[in-house]
């Protein structure tokens, strides 16, 4: 008889474990304390008597006694058992039968909706949860978002993933071993949290809190960001918005200094001229602005042409699409306002009344732009130019450009921005509806207010504020993000605390060998703390981890700029709590403050989040028809849009005879208050006007020439009445620019004349991704997980290439900046044929005829090295260590077998390679930093490369 | 179970039992809910413990408690390929399915809280309730309805919380560089498959 069918083993088995039972009651053991868990010492009692023999932890000390009504209502639930014998895997796919019962009409039954705001991208679309037992069953988009309007993209579908993902953080954890080794132990949060305030202790006391950094990804909690750092007394405070929008915001601010954000009234135009944007997939207003896009188009007759070197999504939706080299849309716009004012399709009296130039400074300023040289630059036929420029005046004012990194991500990105927006100044459609819009408010309507904060922070930082880039932080900090692991390379700062929040630098920065560089070395960075959800590329080189709350779990007041032209608030919910020991920065800063002391603590006097949100709502007016407000009726109802007229027009309003009161106005008509800035007389009647120093919609900037010089701009800022708008700082000042007035065109150096052999990179994002925060979730990876190079056939032609060929690409360093700004220059790299070499990678290629024939095309999102197995594609762990002794069989199980099946088995062998496996290549690798020397935006677009086909 | 008669030990020898079960699925749920500590470590390796535990063959560890720490995070947390002993992930391949919820509410059967946050389907936290279930039966054994029902939900909550974690065992028992953790995973599987030789299925 085997040992397993022996009753004298099983009752030997059992008499062991029993004598294990009896030696835990003997030894107390259960009666230590313990972090986690108290497990009551059990004696033999009596029924119904009561002992209570723990370490006092919270725990049910009475004998237990079970509810019989419970259990008879638990009993009659339906439970679904789920399948064994499998590997943990990372969210199921809903698979082929998903259909055969849907929509289920019992799964949701007793489901409570509670509102939130998604945070997979920066457009934080309403959303509403549906919540049953305490688990998140479904989201959709909340109808009631005056901006989102109830959709909801594949992104936010995708929540689900994002909350219930296997390979969340769910607890604090501590680097053990060398940094970036990737050991680990948990810690409480106390331990974290008493470690961190000692550093950061130590760091004040050093008497250079600014070495203190926090560094951010997306955040949309800015109040509880700007909170902790100014109470601490650092204005360390880094972001990526330069790898995003610098150049747009800068370009937007010169011309209207309120704003550095344009909400173009799509719905109700006639005529939309997209310069390189793909608002169809990706842009920071994308669901509500695609869909308006759409809805002008559809309902009002809008004709949408696009000017991209890619055909992306929007772009091959577009009525027309011209493909143009990169970097030349300010050229083409130039020229279109050349057609416009040479043939006099101009409006005049917006011209001559709105803005600070006259027609005929116009026209003599584009005479040399004419649509012939825009053709010699950008390949774009002088006759569309013409046409396209002919139709945009035609329609307007309901007429706007729009555009957004594909126009400004380039070494001359701010100076395109500028000529396209000067387009809507020629033809009047600025602020019209229908026309080239924006709003005061950036994000909240400002009835909201957030309980008192600290005076701000006064420190200074040369990665904060780099003083090589004359707009970064002029109206407001944009910051020049990529620049600061260079900096800290070149020992120009030091970091003796960096926090990172929600960030993925490695993945996302350019240059990413430098990025881990630098993240590794202790010397350079002495104690660094990430806060994510996940273990991303940045956790992998942090010394303390804490497991941050997704976005379905916690706290914020939030909104967009709203296309509505109107303010509105709207409220992120923690539809579940939190799972695991995940906690949100509102929840945990408080305590760290107090811990860290020294004044901090009394920012905090608030006992629970719920209680500052409670504030920070108040001023949320009552519904009448439910008597609720402030944050009961953001709980009601998820959001709250301000009744008032959409911001058209805002320069035609009339002063109040309050606002009049007292105020001065000059011989030039320009209205003031103490020394203010506050409108313009026109025709007699003071007007609003722009909040600018000339009162009119800026073409010329005095401002930024002088900035670029580091002259006091002053006088112009107090004309203006944007008194936020700040002079460069003292340390600004060996740091002069030329920066030009009037809106330009050039070309950087090795965009001209490009070497047959050479190709322009270029990057772009697919509909269903964000930079680097998507592709753990399955959903999404399963659609696009995979980023092979795109090459126009005739490129591919020249060197001899097929579909699904692999090439080698190089990339170099711009030969404008190593002229232009020499601090970026590093002599330790590799050269080639006198280039600076940034790095190489083997890429596999597609063709595609929807591509400038000079440029090569990737997208980002691609590439991860950590971020689950479902960003690396990855079903067993690399580490073959790791399966010692396994049964291959326990790692397959049917999510991955059925629904993962783009792991790539090739082993690096790319000959072996099959088409739309693996998880991609980062292009960053490739990509160098890249400041344009104005702003500091990243130019993404620029990066000249040479490709060599692999055999 | 050896048919016992005469007046009352059948019934000591019973109770005892029970209550011997009902500690090794707490001290089973202590040593998979957290790493094991100083403290925890020196009861291991006293009598009576130290006995018991060889006995089962669980290998008294020889390593710090550091490195204790990081075999548990590496096995059990992550940050990344971790066998996570939650149940919804073995069986639903997330975090925090009907499992989880269902455990709650069995939980709230006898007012059982969690003191900490954690995840109501954790290995550990199914254990530790199976004591408390284990209890129950033990106390309420003489009282026919009452004990009936104790005994009807140790059962069901056996069949449908417990019954799940035999891939985990496996996979750590191989993955376990440290052989406590090894063994650990080992007893368990014994023990569970022990109880659900003795369990009548639960039929809800």
């Amino acid at each position: 008889m085997s040992q397993d069918h022996d009753p004298q083993s099983h009752r030997s088995q059992r008499r062991r474990f029993l004598n294990l039972g009896l030696a835990t009651i003997t030894s107390g053991v259960l009666a230590i304390g313990t972090k986690r868990l108290q497990s009551a010492q059990v004696e033999v009692l009596s029924p119904g008597e009561k002992k209570a023999t723990t370490g006092g932890a919270a725990v049910d000390q009475s004998v237990p006694k079970i509810d019989m009504e419970k259990w008879r209502k638990l009993k009659s639930e339906p439970y679904e058992f789920g399948t064994f014998g499998e590997m943990p895997g990372v969210c199921n796919l809903p698979g082929p039968l998903a259909k055969r019962n849907w929509p289920d009409r019992e799964k949701y039954k007793g489901a409570v909706k509670i509102p939130g705001m998604c945070q997979l991208c920066s457009t934080v679309c309403g959303m509403i949860g549906y919540v049953k037992d305490g688990r998140l069953l479904k989201v959709e988009g909340n109808p009631r978002d005056p901006n989102s309007r109830g959709y909801l993209c594949a992104r936010g579908q995708a929540s689900l993933n994002h909350l219930y993902h296997p390979e969340r953080l769910l607890y604090p954890l501590k680097r053990v071993g060398k940094r970036g080794e990737g050991k680990w132990k948990r810690i409480s949060w106390d331990e974290a949290l008493d470690e961190i305030a000692e550093k950061l202790k130590a760091v004040r006391d050093s008497g250079h809190p600014e070495e203190f950094a926090l560094h951010q990804g997306r955040q949309r909690s800015k109040d509880a960001l700007k909170r902790f750092l100014d109470a601490f007394g650092t204005r360390t405070q880094l972001s990526h918005r330069s790898l995003c929008s610098g150049n747009r915001r800068a370009a937007n601010l010169t011309g209207l200094w309120e704003s550095d954000w344009d909400l173009n009234d799509v719905e109700h135009s006639k005529y939309i001229l997209n310069f390189g944007s793909n608002v169809f997939e990706a842009h920071q207003g994308h669901v509500p602005f695609a869909s308006r896009v759409q809805r002008g188009r559809f309902e009002n007759g809008a004709k949408l042409v696009t000017f991209d070197v890619r055909m992306s999504n929007t772009a091959g939706g577009s009525d027309e699409w011209h493909s143009p080299f990169p970097g030349t849309d300010g050229a083409i716009a130039l020229a279109m306002c050349n057609v416009i004012i040479s043939r006099g399709l101009h409006d005049e009296q917006f011209i001559e009344r709105w803005t600070n130039v006259s027609v005929d400074e116009l026209r003599e300023h584009l005479k040399s732009y004419t649509p012939d040289w825009a053709e010699r630059v950008s390949g774009v036929a002088a006759d569309n130019i013409v046409r396209i420029a002919t139709e945009f005046a035609a329609a307007a004012p309901a007429a706007t450009t729009i555009c957004n990194r594909g126009s400004s991500a380039h070494l001359n990105g701010f100076y395109n921005d500028r000529a396209i927006g000067m387009l809507n100044a020629l033809v009047g459609s600025v602020g019209k509806k229908g026309g080239w819009c924006w709003s005061p408010w950036g994000g909240l309507d400002p009835v909201v207010k957030t309980p008192q904060m600290p005076p701000g922070a006064k420190t200074q930082s040369v990665l904060e504020d780099p003083p090589e880039y004359p707009l970064a932080n002029v109206w407001r900090r944009m910051r020049v993000g990529e620049i600061i692991y260079l900096y800290l390379l070149q020992d120009r700062a030091k970091l003796q605390a960096y926090m990172t929040y929600n960030l993925d630098s490695p993945m996302t920065w350019p240059e990413e060998s430098m990025t881990q560089q630098i993240l590794t070395d202790e010397s350079k960075i002495e104690f660094h703390i990430c806060i994510n959800s996940f273990y991303n590329e940045t956790a992998h080189f942090a010394d303390i981890v804490l497991p941050w709350t997704t976005f379905m779990e916690r706290w914020d007041l939030d909104a967009r700029a709203s296309y509505n032209l109107r303010p509105y608030v709207g409220l992120r919910t923690p539809m579940v709590e939190p799972l695991g020991e995940s906690r949100d920065i509102r929840d945990f800063f408080p305590e760290l403050a107090r811990r860290i002391g020294g004044g901090m603590e009394q920012w905090y006097p608030e006992k629970d989040v719920k209680e500052y949100m409670e504030k920070w709502a108040s001023a949320v007016p009552e519904n009448p028809q439910t008597g609720k407000q402030g944050l009961d009726r953001l709980l009601d109802e998820g959001v709250w849009e301000e009744e008032r007229e959409p911001f058209y027009e805002p320069y035609n309003q009339t002063l109040s005879e309050l606002e009049m009161q007292d105020a001065v106005i000059d011989d030039q008509g320009m209205i003031s208050k103490k020394g203010i800035g506050i409108g313009i007389l026109v025709d007699g009647t003071p007007l609003r006007g722009f909040k600018t120093p000339s009162r009119k919609f800026e073409i010329r900037s005095a401002l930024v020439s002088k900035i670029g010089r580091n002259e006091d701009c002053s006088e112009l800022i107090a004309a203006s009445g944007m008194v936020k708008t700040k002079n460069r700082p003292e340390s600004h000042l060996p740091h002069n620019l030329e920066i030009q007035d009037m809106p330009i065109w050039f070309q950087p150096r090795e965009l001209q004349d490009l070497p047959d052999d050479e190709l322009v990179m270029t990057s772009f994002k697919w509909n269903v991704h964000n930079h680097g925060r998507t592709m753990n979730l399955k959903w999404l990876a399963e659609i696009v997980h995979s980023n092979p190079a795109w090459l126009n056939p005739e490129t591919a032609n020249r060197f001899e290439l097929k579909n699904g060929d692999w090439i080698e690409i190089t990339s170099f360093y711009s030969r404008e900046l190593e002229k232009v700004s020499p601090h970026l220059n590093r002599t330790d790299l590799p050269e080639s044929s006198g280039r600076r070499v940034v790095s190489s990678m083997r890429v596999p290629v597609v063709l595609m005829e929807g591509i400038h024939p000079r440029v090569i095309a990737m997208s980002n999102s691609c590439g991860h090295t950590q971020y689950t197995s479902v960003a690396q594609a990855r079903k067993q762990p690399l580490d073959e260590s790791q399966l010692a002794g396994c049964d291959p069989k326990t790692y397959q199980d049917a999510d991955w077998q059925r629904n993962m099946w783009w792991q790539d088995d090739s082993k690096g062998d790319h000959t072996k390679w099959q088409r739309n496996r693996g998880n991609g290549w980062n292009q960053n690798k490739l990509i160098p930093i890249a400041p344009d020397p104005v702003t500091g935006q990243q130019a993404f677009h620029d990066t000249v490369v040479r490709i060599r086909k692999i055999d | 179970m050896t048919p016992s008669f005469g007046s009352g030990k059948l019934i000591d020898s019973e109770s005892r039992d029970e209550e011997s079960v009902a500690n090794v699925y707490s001290l089973l749920a202590r040593l998979w809910i957290q790493e094991l500590d100083a403290p925890f470590l020196k009861r291991m390796a006293e009598e009576p413990l130290v006995s018991a535990f060889s006995q089962l063959g669980l290998t008294q560890p020889t390593e710090s408690v550091e490195q204790l720490a990081i075999e548990y995070c590496g096995l059990f947390i992550g940050p990344k390929n971790a066998l996570l002993p939650m149940q919804s992930v073995w069986q639903k391949t997330q975090l925090d399915s009907q499992s989880a919820s269902s455990v709650a509410k069995f939980a709230e059967l006898i007012g059982y809280v969690l003191p900490a946050p954690a995840l109501w389907d954790h290995l550990g936290v199914q254990l530790d309730l199976m004591s408390r279930f284990v209890s129950a039966n033990h106390f309420q054994n003489d009282q026919n309805e009452e004990g009936a029902v104790a005994s009807e939900v140790a059962n069901a909550f056996f069949d449908r919380h417990l019954n799940w974690a035999s891939p985990l065992l496996l996979a750590t028992s191989q993955r376990a560089c440290l052989p406590v953790y090894r063994s650990l995973a080992e007893i368990t599987q014994q023990f569970l498959a022990m109880e659900r030789a003795t369990r009548s299925p639960a039929s809800l």
